[in-house]
């Protein structure tokens, strides 16, 4: 295997999108170079992000019932994001809210599962088909309420890339909190390697993965769960049915981001009998290759 | 018989003296010879003790001059990062140097 040869990179890191984004590029730019990239991603978090007063979608939600004006990329965002809801038969919905606040996902004293009756009315809540998208306004039903967390922080990484592109930036890499990784390779720095955790224990490294102008998005639950009656439940849930996913980690390679995100959570969520086909349904969306490893610890293609 | 002894020595003390002096000469240039080069390196000597050499190495990392060349140490590469130098460039931006041999560290925490 040829050796590569070693560079040398300024990396930036900011905490933003609830989390630490690290963007990394090559020494000879300027360190002020990468204040101007964590101001796009700000601008992006402002203007998108469904937990920040005033943006898009939480304007939406304020105004749930009624059409909100927004902005080309939201409609474009909501009409992808119900695409992939389509294709993986509504158990992936940014509409999910709801259900994630009934289960105490964003809450400290989480008592119990949430009752049979509890869980009924609040799915009924849950229904991208009751999103209305017009030319430039969104209307959700009055209950309703979205929620951007699987996909806005991908979606401002591809922008961000677009970005140093644009300003001739071949080479660099853009971790945003460890589950959106984005690279950009040139000649002489051909790859980037990620170290992917262990499906439980996220302070072991299981292997290592490569990525060539590409990304990686990664969904699991080694971090994100609530313990209750000494039971593990995955922060991911099934739109459908209101139960958390039992598999472990679901890993996948795309060219953009926006995809790969919202595709590892939407196959995170799927039951394991019908992953293959959801996958498969997904691919005549956005092309990707990625992995699948069960409650079991066993290891999938996809 | 006595006088003939003695005019017999000196003869040859004369003899000895001035029938060779391209000898008497040579051994004088050989002298002088040796006395320059010994002085020679008696110069050089003092003239190298007055000088101490230093051997400095330049690290492009810090950009300063080191006495011991830069050396970079393996880590572990679970959760950490080799730091080679911070700086901030704005309240919110930590920023510090890395090469491309330290792989990304993927999570699912958020």
């Amino acid at each position: 295997m040829p050796q590569i040869p070693t560079k040398y990179y300024h990396v930036g890191t900011q905490e933003l999108f609830h989390g630490q984004v690290r963007i990394k590029i090559p020494i000879k730019y300027r360190l002020e170079f990468l204040d101007q990239c964590f101001n796009l991603l700000s601008n992006i978090d402002q203007q998108y992000n469904s937990y920040r007063k005033d943006s898009y979608f939480e304007r939406i939600n304020r105004n749930a019932g009624e059409y909100v004006e927004v902005d080309e990329t939201t409609i474009w965002l909501i009409n992808q994001l119900i695409a992939i809801s389509d294709a993986v038969k509504g158990i992936y919905d940014i509409s999910i809210m709801p259900l994630l606040k009934l289960w105490g996902f964003y809450s400290k004293d989480i008592q119990h599962v949430p009752l049979k009756g509890d869980l009924k009315r609040t799915l009924a809540l849950v229904d991208y088909s009751r999103i209305e998208v017009g030319v430039n306004r969104v209307k959700i039903g009055e209950d309703q309420e979205l929620i951007t967390g699987s996909f806005i922080k991908a979606y401002a990484v591809d922008r961000l890339i677009d970005f140093l592109r644009g300003h001739g930036i071949d080479d660099a890499i853009v971790n945003a909190g460890g589950s959106t990784i984005c690279g950009i390779n040139s000649l002489d720095n051909p790859i980037w390697n990620i170290n992917i955790p262990h499906p439980l224990h996220s302070d072991e490294i299981s292997r290592t993965e490569v990525i060539k102008d590409g990304c990686f998005s990664l969904s699991g639950q080694a971090n994100n769960y609530i313990e209750i009656e000494n039971r593990r439940y995955s922060h991911i849930l099934n739109a459908r049915t209101g139960m958390p996913s039992r598999t472990l980690q679901v890993g996948i390679f795309t060219k953009e981001a926006f995809w790969g995100d919202a595709f590892s959570t939407a196959l995170m969520a799927s039951p394991h009998e019908d992953i293959l086909l959801f996958a498969q349904n997904l691919k005549s969306l956005y092309p990707f290759t990625g992995y699948l490893i069960d409650e079991s610890l066993q290891y999938y293609k996809l | 018989m006595r006088w003939k002894s003695i005019l017999l020595y000196g003869l040859g003390l004369f003899l000895l003296l001035f029938g060779n002096s391209d000898l008497w000469e040579k051994l004088k240039a050989e002298n002088t010879a040796k006395k320059k080069q010994l002085d020679s390196l008696r110069a050089n000597e003092d003239a190298a003790s007055k000088f101490e050499v230093q051997k400095v190495f330049y690290d492009s990392i810090s950009g300063k001059w080191l006495e011991q060349p830069p050396t970079y140490h393996p880590v572990h590469i679970k959760k950490q990062k080799k730091v080679v130098r911070k700086k901030k460039i704005e309240n919110k931006t930590e920023t510090h140097v890395e090469t491309n041999q330290q792989p990304e560290n993927a999570s699912d925490t958020h």
